[in-house]
């Protein structure tokens, strides 16, 4: 049996994902951000860190939640895009402080079926129950990748919330 | 990179740069005729037998069918030493860029297909939205309108 320290991350109420020790770099409680027009609603903000532009995702906003306006959890992830290239960096929208938890082999599951319908399916990895809920591992540097951002722009917003309701 | 000066104009709380050297003339609103040359425009400036078709943007950039009052100017811009078009302002100054302001691409993930925005800096505590005539060109005339 393997165990594995993880990082939990609630991105929505319904929705939580887990990240590595290795991309967590940061929690940031309140970020001063900024909107750039004309982007995705769901990533419409960049946060000004050491030097960088680090884009917020509100993966809740992505699937069709309402937008929580208050939230102001940030947890900023490192990526990479090819082994051996620079890090990247991206920051999740949070709606409750991360966790540290460890997970084991034991623990993994199948997709829900709603998630693997859905747009969501092309970014998981893998995917394991804790406390009863499904916690999904997604590829970071997909999910920031000018692919998936065409993939969501012509993606029906309602698609999404079927998959993410379903669970 | 070297030294660059830019036109800084803001509206609805975007602050744009536009390279200097694309910058015809500048215009206070009260100028803009009622003439509409492009679709989308807001009306036309009139200099000589010049004509630059004014837009007015909102803060995500959308086309404003009307010029709010506060939008007093218009900066006019040219490409190839030809009037294109012309951006409704609350105000217009001029600032320069060099490489302590280490300008970003906008993040793929947060880029659309026709964002006029070309790159990202911070000053100030402000974000800077840097773009250019061709770009915003191609965002609020049709694309065709480039070859003309």
């Amino acid at each position: 049996m393997t165990v594995s320290n993880a990082w939990l991350l609630e991105a929505s109420d319904s929705l939580s994902i887990a990240i590595s020790d290795a991309e967590m770099v940061e929690y940031v409680q309140v970020p001063v951000s900024f909107t750039v027009p004309g982007a995705p609603n769901y990533c419409n903000q960049i946060l000004y860190w050491q030097s960088h532009l680090v884009p917020v995702m509100d993966l809740g906003r992505l699937l069709g939640f309402s937008a929580d306006e208050e939230g102001s959890l940030l947890s900023l992830i490192a990526y990479q895009t090819q082994p051996g290239t620079a890090l990247q960096y991206m920051a999740l929208k949070l709606k409750v402080a991360p966790r540290k938890i460890q997970v084991d082999d034991k623990q993994a599951c199948e997709l829900p079926e709603a998630i693997s319908e859905g747009l969501l399916s092309s970014l998981c990895l893998s995917c394991f129950t804790h406390e009863n809920r499904s916690v999904l591992i997604l590829d970071i540097a997909s999910l920031c990748s000018a692919k998936y951002r065409d993939q969501v722009n012509e993606s029906k917003s309602d698609s999404f919330k079927t998959v993410i309701t379903a669970e | 990179m070297a030294a660059q000066s830019f036109a800084q104009i803001k509206f609805d709380g975007v602050s744009l740069l536009i390279p200097q050297t694309e910058v015809g003339i500048i215009e206070v609103s009260s100028s803009i005729g009622a003439e509409v040359l492009a679709e989308g425009s807001i009306g036309t400036v009139k200099s000589g037998n010049r004509d630059w078709p004014v837009f007015a943007l909102g803060a995500d950039f959308q086309l404003r069918p009307e010029r709010p009052e506060t939008y007093k100017f218009c900066l006019c811009m040219n490409l190839d030493n030809k009037e294109v078009l012309s951006i409704a302002c609350e105000e217009v100054s001029t600032t320069m860029l060099d490489d302590k302001d280490d300008l970003k691409p906008v993040p793929d993930c947060m880029r659309i297909t026709d964002c006029p925005i070309e790159f990202l800096t911070l000053r100030d505590h402000q974000m800077m939205l840097i773009s250019n005539t061709k770009t915003m060109l191609q965002y609020l005339v049709a694309p065709e309108a480039i070859e003309a």
